[in-house]
């Protein structure tokens, strides 16, 4: 009589403990993957606010700084600006529209990126453009108002990934 | 006993998934500042363009809402507020929403009269998003 008792709590506790071990479990999937997804979500949202940064530098350098030096040219440019206070000079957007696609990502930093530039009348119509339209899964773009030939214009600035 | 047990551990992994679950919606919710940097950007732009065109420089309320209207694209709204130093005010463009992010902003202009500068005026701009 002892001997049946022990050997029914013996059944118990070890129904219970598979019943726990497969609870665990199911919970440490799910932690497991909860992790594995935030995990992806940080590093795209790292890589995104990375590739934000240098949108927002590179149109903000564009449209306000002249460059360097300020009266560059293709064979000595550092960084190519486009004008002064939101001003483009129309003879540096045509030299910078013959810059190499070597020379922009890499006066900018941005190899890592793809790019695309543009310039449209306040009316929408695109006026000038250079780089390759967006296809990645990631892509930040920066709108600008700007003067060019003293009419009012949009500069459009694309990286893309 | 080994029920109740087993009812315990059920209540127990319920919780910890509902509390896993909730913090995955604390963690997908992050916020994209971007949207209120472009606005910035746009409205210290659309500022400098009214003022590189002489529209700030008529003080003319028509004539800068016109230049404003045309500037300013869809999903943005404006307002602009002018005050010189020779004591002349305008307030253009739409009333400030009560609730909701804006950005503001100041620039000084020259007032010019035949080539020469008359007066100094500043222009506090708000720009927000439409919706």
């Amino acid at each position: 009589m002892y001997n049946m008792h022990n050997t029914q709590r013996a059944q118990a506790a070890v129904a219970d403990l598979f019943i726990g071990i497969f609870l665990f479990l199911i919970v440490f999937a799910a932690m497991m993957a909860m992790w594995n997804t935030s995990a992806a979500r940080l590093s795209d949202d790292v890589a995104y606010r990375e590739m934000q940064q240098h949108a927002f530098q590179i149109a903000d350098f564009l449209v306000k700084h002249p460059g360097i030096p300020g009266q560059w040219k293709a064979d000595n440019v550092t960084i190519a600006g486009l004008g002064r206070d939101r001003e483009l000079d129309a003879a540096k957007v045509a030299l910078f529209l013959n810059l190499s696609e070597q020379q922009v990502l890499g006066m900018y930093r941005i190899q890592s990126y793809n790019y695309s530039w543009q310039l449209e009348s306040a009316a929408g119509a695109v006026l000038t453009a250079r780089g390759f339209p967006s296809q990645g899964n990631q892509s930040v773009s920066v709108t600008r108002v700007v003067m060019y030939n003293e009419t009012p214009a949009i500069m459009r600035l694309t990286l893309w990934q | 006993m080994g029920f109740v047990f087993s009812m315990d551990i059920i209540i127990a992994v319920g919780f910890a998934l509902l509390l896993l679950i909730i913090a995955q919606g604390f963690l997908s919710v992050s916020e994209d500042p971007s949207s209120l940097l472009q606005a910035g950007r746009m409205g210290s732009d659309i500022v400098a363009a009214l003022d590189h065109q002489g529209a700030l420089d008529t003080l003319d309320e028509d004539e800068i809402a016109d230049a404003l209207e045309e500037l300013v694209p869809g999903n943005y709204r404006m307002r602009l507020e002018i005050i010189t130093e020779g004591g002349e005010g305008l307030e253009i463009g739409e009333e400030i929403p009560a609730a909701g992010e804006l950005f503001s902003g100041r620039r000084v202009f020259a007032v010019t009269d035949g080539g020469e500068i008359a007066d100094y005026g500043i222009v506090q701009y708000y720009i927000w998003v439409n919706g």
